[in-house]
């Protein structure tokens, strides 16, 4: 038995990290193939058809139809992803990346990983939610909790800060997401208040607004250009280091090459993109981020001036516009206690610290967190003079987590013979009606029997926040027995058993097709050959590691793969010299 | 025991909101939520109720007098159904002693005091209720109703104070709209107001918004277009009412039995119309029900009715002014053969003196003068000779016979429809076959309406298709009278009042 660890994976649009707790702090893990600790959330094939992940991806991600970025905006949904001669659901794209994290830290740890803890952006739906288990799972992964990106980074903050009583706003603004949580910090609990959050707005948008940026500046200089047809994917890569490149200084020169033809030539240009010309073309995001900003804080009524500490998360806090928001906001700059793209992997390994046992109340920090949504039924209601269908609140939004509550209606009269549960989900706390609220899923219990005695039966309903921060409806009519559960939409994006187990076999061929994996295939090779001529114990030894390690790259470990690797080595080497 | 708030976190009543934090992070820390959710739940929930100010509040005055105050509550609820309001009231005074918190109890006092017409203390009740409850809509709307109905309570000559207090009611429905614009109600009493003021064409407005409030047309709004079609009435505006009516029937599925419905809710605003004499206005709706309805007899019969006395009014107005038909003695005349032909049994003093007058004018005037007035009016007359033309027929063959002189007969044909026959204008609806052009003015009224010859038909309320409607109920059958009597009553009292729209509410 090694020491006992725990592990918490951010599995971020743009990238992703994992973070590894042991000797009471989270470590930063390398990841195997660029000993850089942070992983491009990149996926693509190459020219030979092998499959690559993170950075190595980089230059051939781009290439139509070979390689996904961003797959977390897809989560949920249902969608096919082309790559190569194949089709991915969302949650298989992910896999490879948590595959990728995952056989780094066993390389790190050199132990087996098979359990994490995986950070979520604060306002993902129930779907994207399960179809981040599906993802885990297809990756030989098991989800021990989701946790909050925003809740995560402050954990992170919180782990050593045990005697701070203050007030705390995460400002986490990743490639994909922008979510703002307001905490709470007092003898040791960490209280998330609130979360609120923009679902459609992060890095992304801000290399799409280079990128228009940069063909607005071809068309000018040369105004009969005819841009080429995949200039936005070509940019893609430019555009996101100029952006980047702009947050540490004030102009950035792009080298643009053959991005479109004129009826002679060819063009290429060069093009300088000063700071402030690129935050006016930005306003319209930054105005956004602001709003975003706003409502977080009149969540909970909270004034600007009563929160001590800003926690600055993810790389698009690096903007220097969206520093000054906060400047402007809080009369303060955000602090940079914890890393900005490091915050979240740590309090996810926190977090999975603290799940299994490794960290308790005695030891460190105690979190509580929010469901930023609210739950709630369509029921029948007078309202002035007539009945209409209204939006019952059962839950309201920022509910701390996990909870539950019961409630009892009475169906409308006592021949009604099917009851419709439809649940909603609020996340303003102000939906009136079933139109303010967005239908999570409805579920109808029929065949329901006359009421004997005249009075309408009664129906009970259960609403529950799981510590995920999924949701749980469950309809009874206690006088017959009869019960309807209504959990994420049973949606084609969220996996099957059938679905997934195909899913499974979908990826562990890609992964057998990564050039890593065909590593030993040599080795293999030609212990197979001697095989042949050898005789006795060698033969044996040899014919006992061949299958062992033929196991371990089945299986996808890759610890176990170059630990058994290198043992074959060491073997057939030896083998060798005693021949000689 | 464990559902005690204080003790499950371990802090004294008294504790301060900083304790209750302390003592909350401490058992959190022992019990973290992916440990034992339900403990932590348990924690959870007596911390959030102690830490909140008014929560703790409510959860210690429950604490305390729990008991009484659902005693209380019981009772109150209990007298606002026997509507004994002041029992109520003190019954809701004394919770909110007991615990000032409860929003419910300050509305439903509030709602006592409306009843019992102590309009300031109401306003009183709702003002401070939306004070510390701003966004709840009913409360804006009952606060409303503290001026509204006060004004509709006064003496009725609205003036500036009147119009005050109006004002002062719509600016607070208007924060109800703001804060749920499908409630229908604040609308509706918006609209109101402006009825009180004589402001017609807004209130048809603000009626249209009602109806449009909660989306689209549907069988809850057909209330609210009854009270549009009796303003249009009011203006006159014909056309409108069938535009009208066109959306009473989109409200409801096209199907017969929802048709008829919509034709007895048409018929009951023209008994409406008849009550107060307007036989011009009933005849409307009773038309527009007959086109739904065309089968139905009492519709029809109600038709019929309506539209002859209807005629007969404007026969009246324009016989004022006649001086071809000596006034006075046929007035009179008409006045007291209506009461002798009439079913009121026992005529009062003054009845009687006009009797008695009568036949002194009769007695004065020469046989000729009587039979030249009847006859005048029958010619130029007919709607309204046609409401008592068997009495008249009587006088006319009793003067002729006393004084010899020949009077003509007045041919009858047998074969005309008892129910077409007033109406030119309408054609034969209930499908007797007939052209409108046989439709000479009519014959016995006995053949129309039965025995209660002119008191309108009642029609018999439908039930709406679909879900049975608490609001059908039954239309009041009218007391005696004859038509003649009705209407000549109405003309005699000159300056009738003809507009009256009830409303319901206030
Ligand atoms: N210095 C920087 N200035 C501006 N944007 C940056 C900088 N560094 C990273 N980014 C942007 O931040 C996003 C990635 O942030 P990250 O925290 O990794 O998000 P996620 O976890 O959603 O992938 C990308 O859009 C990237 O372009």
């Amino acid at each position: 038995m090694g020491e006992r660890f725990a592990v918490g994976i951010d599995l971020g649009t743009s990238t992703s990290e994992i973070c590894v707790f042991r000797h009471g702090r989270p470590e930063p893990v390398p990841v195997a193939s660029s000993k850089s600790v942070v992983l491009p959330s990149l996926v693509a094939l190459n020219s030979r058809d092998e499959l690559l992940v993170g950075e190595e991806a980089r230059g051939a991600v781009d290439v139509p139809g070979r390689g996904v970025r961003e797959s977390k905006r897809l989560m949920g949904r249902d969608v096919e992803i082309p790559l190569g001669s194949r089709r991915h659901r969302p949650p298989e794209i992910a896999a490879i990346i948590l595959r990728a994290l995952k056989e780094s830290a066993e390389v790190y740890l050199n132990q087996p990983v098979r359990e994490a803890v995986v950070s979520v952006p604060a306002n993902f739906d129930d779907v994207a939610k399960r179809a981040t288990f599906d993802a885990a799972r297809i990756a030989g992964l098991e989800v021990q909790l989701l946790v909050a990106e925003p809740t995560a980074a402050a954990l992170a903050y919180g782990l050593t800060r045990l005697d701070a009583d203050e007030q705390l706003l995460v400002f986490d603004f990743g490639g994909g997401t922008l979510d703002i949580s307001i905490l709470e910090m007092m003898s040791g609990v960490i209280e998330v208040r609130s979360s609120h959050g923009d679902v459609a707005l992060g890095g992304k948008d801000f290399d799409d607004v280079m990128i228009s940026l940069l063909k607005q500046r071809v068309i000018q200089s040369v105004p009969q250009v005819r841009l080429s047809a995949n200039l936005d994917r070509d940019l893609k890569d430019r555009a996101e280091r100029a952006k980047v490149d702009l947050s540490s200084r004030t102009t950035t020169e792009v080298q643009l090459r053959n991005v479109g033809a004129t009826a002679t030539q060819q063009i290429d240009l060069d093009v300088v993109v000063s700071r402030d010309d690129y935050d006016r073309h930005c306003s319209e995001l930054l105005s956004r981020t602001r709003a975003c900003l706003r409502t977080a804080l009149g969540a909970k009524g909270v004034r600007p001036s009563s929160v001590q500490k800003i926690l600055l998360v993810g790389g698009t806090s690096y903007i220097p516009a969206v520093r000054n928001i906060i400047e402007e906001t809080f009369g303060k700059q955000g602090s940079a206690d914890v890393p900005a793209d490091l915050a979240v992997a740590m309090g996810a390994s926190i977090r999975a610290a603290q799940v299994s046992g490794l960290l308790d109340g005695a030891t460190g920090p105690v979190i509580t967190d929010v469901a930023p949504k609210g739950v709630g039924i369509a029921v029948v209601e007078v309202v002035g003079d007539r009945r209409m269908l209204v939006y019952e609140p059962l839950i309201r939004p920022n509910t701390t987590i996990p909870f539950r509550t019961r409630k009892t209606y009475r169906l409308m009269s006592s021949e009604q013979d099917a009851v419709n549960v439809c649940v909603y989900q609020d996340s303003t706390g102000r939906a009136r009606y079933p139109e303010d609220a967005v239908l999570m899923k409805e579920a109808v219990i029929t065949d329901v029997p006359c009421a004997s005695d005249g009075t309408p039966h009664a129906i009970e309903v259960l609403f529950q926040y799981d510590l995920n921060g999924l949701i749980r409806v469950e309809g009874t009519i206690p006088a017959t027995g009869q019960t309807v559960v209504i959990e994420e939409k049973a949606n084609a994006a969220v996996l099957s058993p059938e679905g997934r187990a195909e899913a499974e076999k979908r990826v562990s061929e890609l992964w057998q097709s990564r050039p890593e994996a065909r590593e030993f295939r040599a080795v293999i090779e030609k212990a197979e050959r001697m095989l042949g001529e050898l005789s006795g114990t060698s033969r044996e030894a040899i014919r006992q590691a061949v299958g062992e390690l033929k196991a371990a790259i089945e299986s996808g470990d890759a610890g176990a793969t170059r630990r058994l690797g290198n043992r074959l080595v060491d073997l057939l080497y030896d083998c060798e010299r005693e021949e000689e | 025991m464990g559902s005690d708030y204080y003790q499950i976190l371990g802090v004294a009543s008294t504790a301060t909101r900083d304790e209750v934090r302390r003592a909350y992070a401490k058992l959190v820390r022992e019990s973290p939520p992916e440990r034992d959710a339900e403990k932590f739940a348990l924690i959870r929930k007596a911390y959030e109720t102690l830490s909140d100010e008014a929560a703790r509040r409510d959860y210690d005055a429950l604490q305390a007098h729990g008991e009484r105050v659902s005693e209380l509550v019981a009772r109150a609820h209990a007298s606002m159904a026997a509507e004994s309001w002041g029992d109520a009231e003190r019954a809701w005074k004394e919770i909110l002693v007991l615990w000032p918190g409860s929003h419910a109890a300050s509305n439903s006092l509030g709602l006592c005091q409306l009843e019992l017409k102590r309009w300031a203390d109401a306003r009183r009740t709702f003002k401070s209720l939306t004070e510390v409850a701003p966004d709840v809509a009913e409360y804006w709307i009952n606060y409303g109703l503290g001026y509204a109905r006060e004004s509709v309570a006064g003496d009725g000559t609205g003036g500036i104070e009147d119009d005050q207090l109006l004002i002062k009611a719509r600016n607070r429905f208007k924060v109800a709209i703001g804060l749920d614009p499908r409630n229908a109600m604040p609308y509706l009493h918006t609209a109101r107001t402006y009825v009180r003021q004589g402001e017609l064409e807004n209130a048809l407005a603000w009626f249209d918004k009602a109806v449009s409030a909660d989306g689209g047309l549907d069988a809850a709004d057909l209330d609210t277009l009854d009270l549009r079609c009796a303003i249009l009435a009011r203006l006159g505006r014909r056309d409108a009412i069938a535009v009208e009516v066109r959306r009473m029937r989109s409200c409801l599925p096209d199907e017969p039995e929802a048709r008829k419905y919509i034709a007895s809710r048409l018929v009951r605003l023209g008994l409406r119309w008849s009550e107060a004499r307007r036989f011009d206005l009933a005849h409307w709706f009773a038309l527009e029900a007959s086109l739904l309805d065309p089968a139905e007899e009492t519709t029809c019969d109600f038709r019929v009715f309506s539209g002859r006395m209807a005629a007969a009014f404007r026969d009246v107005d324009r016989l004022r002014g006649d001086p071809a038909v000596s006034g006075p003695l046929t007035t009179r005349a008409l006045y007291v053969l209506g009461r002798v032909s009439g079913s009121i049994p026992d005529a009062d003093a003054d009845d009687r003196a006009s009797v008695r007058a009568y036949t002194t004018a009769l007695d004065r005037a020469s046989s000729a003068a009587i039979i030249e007035d009847i006859l005048g009016l029958r010619r130029r007359y007919p709607a309204l000779y046609d409401l008592d033309d068997e009495l008249l027929g009587h006088v006319l063959d009793f003067v002729g016979r006393r004084s010899g002189i020949p009077v003509p007969k007045v041919a009858r044909d047998p074969g005309r429809c008892p129910r077409c026959s007033v109406f030119e204008d309408w054609g034969h609806a209930h499908g007797c076959g007939k052209s409108s052009r046989d439709a000479a003015p009519r014959s016995s009224r006995r053949e129309v309406g039965g025995g209660a010859t002119a008191s309108p038909p009642v029609p018999t309320p439908v039930a709406r298709p679909g879900a049975a409607s608490p609001r059908v109920t039954a239309a009041r059958r009218r007391g005696g009278g004859t038509g003649c009597l009705v209407l000549i009553a109405a003309w005699i009292g000159a300056a009738a009042a003809l507009a009256l729209v009830t409303f319901a509410g206030y």
